[in-house]
């Protein structure tokens, strides 16, 4: 079963948000830590990861700065912000009521056995 | 070059190439490209194979520019500005080196006591001015295709923007400068002109006219794209 692409694009800026409340990350383990969670089943195309998190970025949510890897590639590391925290918990409420709604209608199906 | 220098550079000049993405961008996405590749390599493929799976990956270049413009609408033509901008402070301080070379080159030759020389110090301001003014263009010219060699896509727009917005600078000045001397004779022979054209700072005035203009333009672009990018969810 793969993701509606509109459900994924929805799901990425709290996916981000969350990703970096565990610490700091660059784009390329974002995507890896995403493929994990959710058993590969989520897939994003892998370049559409940065103009969200350039917007989060411009939005003040995450901020970024440079750093190298053990094989000396430099790489841009993103981290929360304060903002960020805070846009997170917005972010987490709302699909938790979303989830919640879809969760009442479910189980108040008659059961047909 | 490496093979797969061979296969990342066309695809960087391809991005480059686009209006969009800017060089930090290129840079994040290749690091990211080259990390996949490394991944991929516990697999029994070749580099090459290694690397269509890993742009495959990242998405086309169409893609890439769709995604890359809704959060930098004129991320291409800011950066163009600010290079822009930045031949323009570079050509002010080349005149000024130029200038304060010439009178320095006088001071010496009258320091020196050649004073038999006197009537071709005016004449050696002049052409020591030139000489800065063409060495400076020529040092400019020689280390932009030192950059633009070393990589055709990253420095485009950090050679070809500085050089544009100087050359335009010169170019009018000259020209104003040419109008000044052409008033001036067309006094002395008598014919009148407009009293405006003998204004002696036109091209002056033509300088600081296209300094404002680029670094206005580069400010409202700049406030724009912030704007627009806030305004999305």
């Amino acid at each position: 079963m793969a993701i509606s692409k509109d459900l994924v694009a929805a799901s990425a800026t709290g996916l981000i948000l969350s990703i970096l409340a565990e610490g700091d990350s660059y784009g390329y383990s974002i995507i890896k830590r995403v493929r994990e969670l959710s058993g590969g089943r989520m897939e994003w195309t892998d370049g559409m990861l940065y103009p969200v998190l350039h917007r989060l970025e411009k939005q003040g949510f995450i901020g970024s700065y440079p750093a190298r890897s053990e094989t000396g590639r430099a790489r841009k590391y993103y981290r929360l912000k304060k903002n960020g925290t805070k846009a997170l918990a917005e972010h987490r409420d709302q699909w938790m009521l979303v989830h919640n709604t879809f969760q009442r209608l479910w189980e108040n199906r008659p059961c047909l056995t | 070059m490496s093979d797969v220098e061979k296969w990342i550079e066309p695809w960087r000049i391809d991005l480059a190439n686009g209006e969009t993405l800017g060089d930090s961008d290129i840079r994040e996405l290749e690091s990211h490209l080259r990390e996949e590749m490394e991944h991929l390599k516990v697999l029994p493929l070749s580099d090459e194979e290694a690397f269509l799976v890993a742009r495959h990956r990242l998405g086309d270049t169409a893609a890439l520019e769709r995604e890359f413009r809704k959060i930098n609408p004129h991320g291409r033509l800011r950066q163009r500005l600010s290079w822009g901008i930045m031949g323009v402070l570079l050509y002010f301080a080349v005149i000024t080196f130029a200038h304060a070379a010439s009178i320095l080159s006088v001071r010496f030759v009258l320091m020196g006591g050649w004073h038999g020389y006197g009537r071709y110090v005016g004449q050696l301001e002049g052409f020591v001015r030139i000489a800065a003014f063409v060495g400076a263009l020529i040092a400019l010219w020689l280390y932009a295709r030192h950059l633009s060699r070393r990589s055709a896509s990253r420095s485009r727009d950090a050679t070809a923007a500085p050089t544009l917005a100087a050359a335009v600078l010169a170019v009018g000045t000259v020209a104003f400068v040419a109008v000044r001397i052409l008033a001036t004779q067309m006094v002395w022979r008598g014919v009148t002109i407009d009293p405006r054209m003998m204004y002696r700072y036109t091209e002056l005035e033509f300088q600081v006219a296209a300094s404002v203009l680029l670094a206005g333009s580069f400010i409202v672009l700049h406030r724009r794209s912030r704007r627009e990018v806030q305004s999305q969810p």
